[in-house]
């Protein structure tokens, strides 16, 4: 790059900008109505935002369940894990999912649990490149598309999220929002310029529009709603 | 493959003789059509959120330079290196720089026209960098050495058994024509591609000016791949895709992934902020964003078809075009199909090279019905037509006769006898029937010259008022 292009486009932009415009709407057209559509949207209490979230993630192929405690969800993650018979559990960093993988692990001692954050990055690479099963945590979870959110930074490891063929997810009910718009507002300041959701497995239809889920990434998405940490 | 749309007129004739390639486009794209009905028609503000979104696309585009320097100084605080290409030569130039830098001699792709657009590939296949697309449609087209035939799904045109033919060929793998399989092996083939490639490039659906940071949506989770595992990260972005903040990004993503996949949410949706910060999850070590304008700033000029910059690439309007739904994307000869593409190639590749690209549709308003971003493309693609003639690149034979046509239609006598005439002569042909029309493949005929036209029956409206 030159600074000549930098500055030619932007004169360029500049003179076809001295061009009136014929595009009509004004802006900020409709502003109001909107707003109030909006808001008509939000849930008129938590249990029937949950059970959108729920209806959302069936409809992308997606599973949910409530687990009252860590003991509930060690026994959900053990099930979904038998499901496909994985022997490998990956999880991000120490925390909450690290403990379920180890509650697992004392009933299922063949079970290998590799901890993402601790491994370099090539080895992270490739050993989670192979088949295996994942539990991790997002930042927020969205009712009305039945998304995940996961802000990049509060996690030691991504790959967790994207890389193994089955994840099961673990969400707090006071992580779960409406919509994007309410998503936006709580956001922290910096939060916006790294962020990923998630919505359903990896899918693709680019063969006779044919829907086969898991294209690159996960086929299998289990989310569990923890009631209580302990 | 060397398309141009200069040859337009034959790749219809080609396209129109494929039955097997039209019965599976129109299918595709009514199923598309439906799908993204089912889901906008849920959405009780639809209307209210394509009005502000266009508000939106407007604010931007009347302001670019604001938002572009805005965009600029906030990716670089946030670590991205902003490069500007004038022109397609000038972003392959940096691409390949960036990638000769960091020693890749392969680099992973995600989906991207902007790429398709300046011939990207060629460029890094004749530098010896090997380009993977890895999006599947993308993967299976670049395989067959074909260009997307839609915006939104590259292979729309091949069938299952095409698809493993070329696997066959291509992998070495056995033939097998069941989707999953297929998937499976591309799954497979690309993830050692993933884990190997030194530098990753993308599209970018939107940039975001005061965020400083870039928005790719897809389904597939290979866009995530290619922004996480390589160290090095470019983004190719037209100027015109960037939105003022995150707080307009909600609006967008409605739209969006309703009008091209008819889904509530693509299955990924990632904001890219710059390289991975120390202990924190995956990303890039390098991050890069190319700024194309090859011609957008030039389109900007005019008033009435700056507003084709709005358009997001959905592809909601070539599954709504009776046009697209017959000859498919490979007619349009470029990367830029269906109505958007009709008014897209003369604007970038010029009159001359795109004079046939505007006729390419029956002006019926589907498209504008369709598109999120209700762009006028009926009105637009007139206005090219008349731009096509205007630089005289109109067929000579069509010039003529527009020529003596004007002649007549001004001298109500002499129309009245080139009119009579015909009509006499028409009597001559066989069962009554009408002249063909000229450059509708012997499909349409002219109306016929002795029924009762609109002067004969004013003036017998007229006696009988009298
Ligand atoms: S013109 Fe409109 S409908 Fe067509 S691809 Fe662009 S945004 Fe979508």
């Amino acid at each position: 790059m030159t600074d000549s292009d930098r500055n030619d486009i932007l004169a360029d932009i500049r003179s076809s900008l001295e061009i009136a415009s014929d595009i009509p709407f004004a802006v900020g057209a409709d502003e109001q109505p909107l707003e109030g559509a909006l808001a008509a949207e939000l849930f008129d209490d938590p249990q029937t935002m949950r059970t959108r979230f729920a209806e959302e993630l069936a409809a992308v192929s997606a599973d949910f369940d409530v687990l009252d405690d860590q003991t509930a969800a060690a026994k959900w993650a053990g099930e979904v894990l038998a499901v496909d018979g994985f022997n490998t559990l990956v999880v991000a960093e120490e925390g909450i999912c690290l403990d379920i993988a180890k509650a697992i692990q004392s009933d299922r001692p063949d079970l290998e649990i590799i901890v993402a954050g601790d491994l370099d990055g090539a080895e992270r690479q490739a050993r989670l490149a192979q088949p295996s099963a994942a539990l991790v945590e997002v930042d927020y979870a969205l009712a009305d598309i039945g998304s995940l959110v996961v802000l990049r930074d509060n996690t030691a490891s991504m790959l967790p999220h994207f890389l193994p063929e089955s994840v099961m997810v673990i969400v707090r009910p006071e992580q779960l929002l409406a919509n994007q718009f309410e998503l936006i507002k709580v956001l922290p300041q910096d939060a916006g310029g790294n962020m990923v959701f998630i919505t359903g497995p990896s899918r693709t239809a680019d063969v006779e529009k044919v829907l086969i889920l898991g294209a690159h990434g996960p086929r299998r998405v289990s989310v569990g709603m923890l009631e209580s940490a302990k | 493959m060397d398309k141009t749309p200069k040859k337009i007129k034959k790749y219809v004739r080609q396209a129109l003789a494929d039955m097997p390639v039209r019965t599976a486009v129109a299918n595709a794209a009514e199923t598309s059509v439906a799908s993204r009905d089912k889901i906008a028609g849920g959405i009780p503000y639809w209307e209210l959120v394509r009005r502000k979104v266009r508000s939106i696309k407007k604010d931007v585009l009347e302001h670019l330079d604001e938002y572009l320097i805005e965009f600029e100084s906030n990716c670089q605080a946030n670590g991205i290196k902003v490069h500007w290409a004038r022109d397609g030569a000038s972003a392959r130039e940096i691409v390949g720089k960036i990638a000769r830098d960091c020693g890749a001699s392969m680099v992973v792709k995600s989906k991207s026209l902007t790429t398709e657009e300046v011939g990207l590939n060629a460029y890094l296949a004749e530098n010896g960098i090997e380009p993977v697309e890895t999006d599947l449609g993308e993967c299976i087209v670049q395989l067959l050495g074909q260009i997307p035939s839609h915006l939104v799904a590259p292979a729309l045109h091949l069938s299952r058994q095409d698809i493993g033919r070329v696997f066959q060929d291509k992998l070495g793998v056995e033939y097998t024509e069941d989707p999953a399989e297929l998937t499976e092996i591309a799954r497979v083939h690309l993830r050692q591609k993933f884990l190997s490639a030194r530098m990753g490039i993308s599209g970018a659906n939107f940039g975001i000016a005061r965020e400083g940071c870039i928005c790719v949506v897809e389904n597939e989770c290979n866009a995530r791949l290619t922004v996480s595992l390589p160290k090095v990260h470019v983004a190719v972005m037209g100027v015109e895709k960037l939105i003022p903040d995150m707080a307009a990004l909600p609006y967008f993503l409605k739209l969006l992934p309703a009008s091209a996949t008819g889904q509530k949410s693509s299955s990924y949706v990632n904001i890219i902020g710059g390289p991975g910060r120390e202990g924190a999850g995956e990303g890039p070590q390098e991050v890069h964003v190319v700024l194309l304008d090859n011609g957008r700033s030039r389109i900007l000029g005019d008033g009435q078809l700056r507003e084709t910059l709005m358009c997001i690439r959905c592809g909601a309007c070539l599954n709504s075009c009776p046009v697209y739904r017959q000859i498919g994307g490979h007619a349009y000869g470029w990367v830029y199909m269906g109505p958007i593409g009709s008014a897209l190639i003369p604007q970038y590749l010029g009159e001359k090279e795109g004079r046939y690209a505007p006729s390419l549709s029956s002006l019926c308003g589907a498209c504008r019905e369709i598109c999120p971003l209700e762009i006028n493309i009926p009105r637009h693609l007139l206005k090219l037509r008349n731009k096509v003639v205007r630089a005289k690149q109109s067929g000579f034979f069509e010039r003529i006769a527009m020529k003596l046509w004007a002649f007549a239609a001004a001298r109500p006598l002499v129309y009245r006898f080139v009119t009579w005439f015909p009509g006499k002569f028409q009597m001559l042909l066989p069962g009554k029937r009408a002249f063909p029309a000229p450059g509708y493949m012997g499909r349409r005929a002219i109306g016929r010259f002795d029924s009762k036209g609109f002067a004969k029956r004013f003036r017998r409206m007229e006696r009988k008022n009298d």
